[in-house]
């Protein structure tokens, strides 16, 4: 059974577009933890509120019942990143067992736009899967305190 | 023939995609990730530093000349409830890669009242310092900090408090100067 559902998430890699990005982390949830994603309906109604915040295009797909188990994380961490292929660089992982909450933080630099991507999944909220763009000074920002990173996607939902 | 060819390749195909952080974290590292309050990860690449970098300007001048010249960030930090959850053991593998001959030990500090160690490494080949290795061990707290690439210890100061490295590090040239200086906190 465990061989069976590991082929369907190579063959669900596998089969991913060119271009990774939220799905290919939201279908592999769905398969790994047979799960479905929720959207925000509405979301369109926050983009004035990002103006001149240094984040576009943000994308968020919510899995509000389900949470990653502390012990799950590192081989998730590894398929996730997988899954999405070297154009994607780990950035941050964070974890904290008191607050039952695992983080993990990606970025892609492509035409001079980077591209974040943040896999949360927290005691409350479940695990919320965002895409964003980010602006250079929006960049410096998280770069210069990574630990805030986590704190500011909270705030972006 | 065309198996040692084959073999050859391999080793210099892997030679070639070998990841540019030299220093391994041990997988006991990932035992006491388990037992951890807190662990964060932070890893910035040289494509992803200098993108950064762009971004710098102003005060931020020597900052944005260091960051544009690594090849890579790499912190990571484990925060435990209670003491004694790590020993020296766990650190020892982390140690030992830095024994080699490019690896100085030029920063030790102990101190007493806090029970903190700083110990600081300089990778230097010919003559050039190409990166620098520090430890903090805290009572409840691990944190290794690798900067891969040109840096100098008089640089620390402007890196500290930024990319998920620990505050108020500072070494001055004269310290290093001669081996195992002591390190303002």
């Amino acid at each position: 059974m465990k061989f069976l559902c590991l082929a369907v998430i190579f063959i669900s890699c596998a089969s991913a577009s060119a271009e990774t990005g939220i799905n290919t982390v939201v279908r592999l949830l769905e398969v790994r933890y047979s799960v479905r994603q929720h959207g925000i309906p509405g979301l369109w109604l926050a983009k004035p509120f990002m103006i001149g915040s240094g984040v576009s295009g943000m994308k968020v797909a919510e899995f509000p019942k389900f949470r990653v188990l502390a012990r799950d994380t590192y081989s998730l961490r590894q398929q996730v990143e997988k899954c999405l292929g070297p154009e994607w660089h780990p950035f941050m992982e964070e974890w904290s067992k008191a607050d039952g909450e695992w983080s993990l933080l990606l970025t892609k630099a492509k035409d001079q736009r980077i591209s974040m991507l943040i896999v949360t999944s927290e005691h409350e909220d479940g695990v919320t899967v965002i895409q964003l763009n980010l602006s250079g000074r929006a960049l410096r920002e998280w770069v210069d305190e990574p630990e805030s990173a986590k704190h500011n996607s909270a705030s972006l939902r | 023939m065309k198996r040692t060819l084959l073999s050859v390749s391999i080793v210099v195909a892997a030679a070639i995609c070998a990841p540019a952080q030299t220093i391994k974290v041990p997988e006991s590292w990932d035992k006491l990730a388990a037992k951890a309050d807190d662990v964060v990860n932070v890893s910035l690449d040289k494509k992803m530093l200098q993108f950064a970098s762009k971004f710098m300007a102003g005060e931020d001048e020597n900052e944005k000349h260091l960051v544009s010249k690594l090849n890579g960030i790499y912190v990571h930090s484990l925060e435990f409830k209670n003491e004694g959850e790590f020993t020296e053991s766990d650190v020892d593998p982390i140690r030992t890669q830095l024994q080699g001959p490019e690896w100085i030990h030029i920063v030790d500090v102990h101190n007493k009242t806090e029970r903190e160690n700083v110990v600081i490494y300089l990778k230097m080949v010919n003559n050039q310092s190409l990166g620098m290795a520090i430890l903090v061990e805290e009572p409840k707290e691990l944190t290794f900090v690798h900067l891969d690439g040109p840096i100098s210890p008089g640089d620390l100061s402007d890196l500290s408090g930024s990319f998920g490295i620990p505050k108020n590090l500072h070494v001055s040239e004269k310290e290093t100067s001669k081996p195992k200086a002591e390190i303002k906190k």
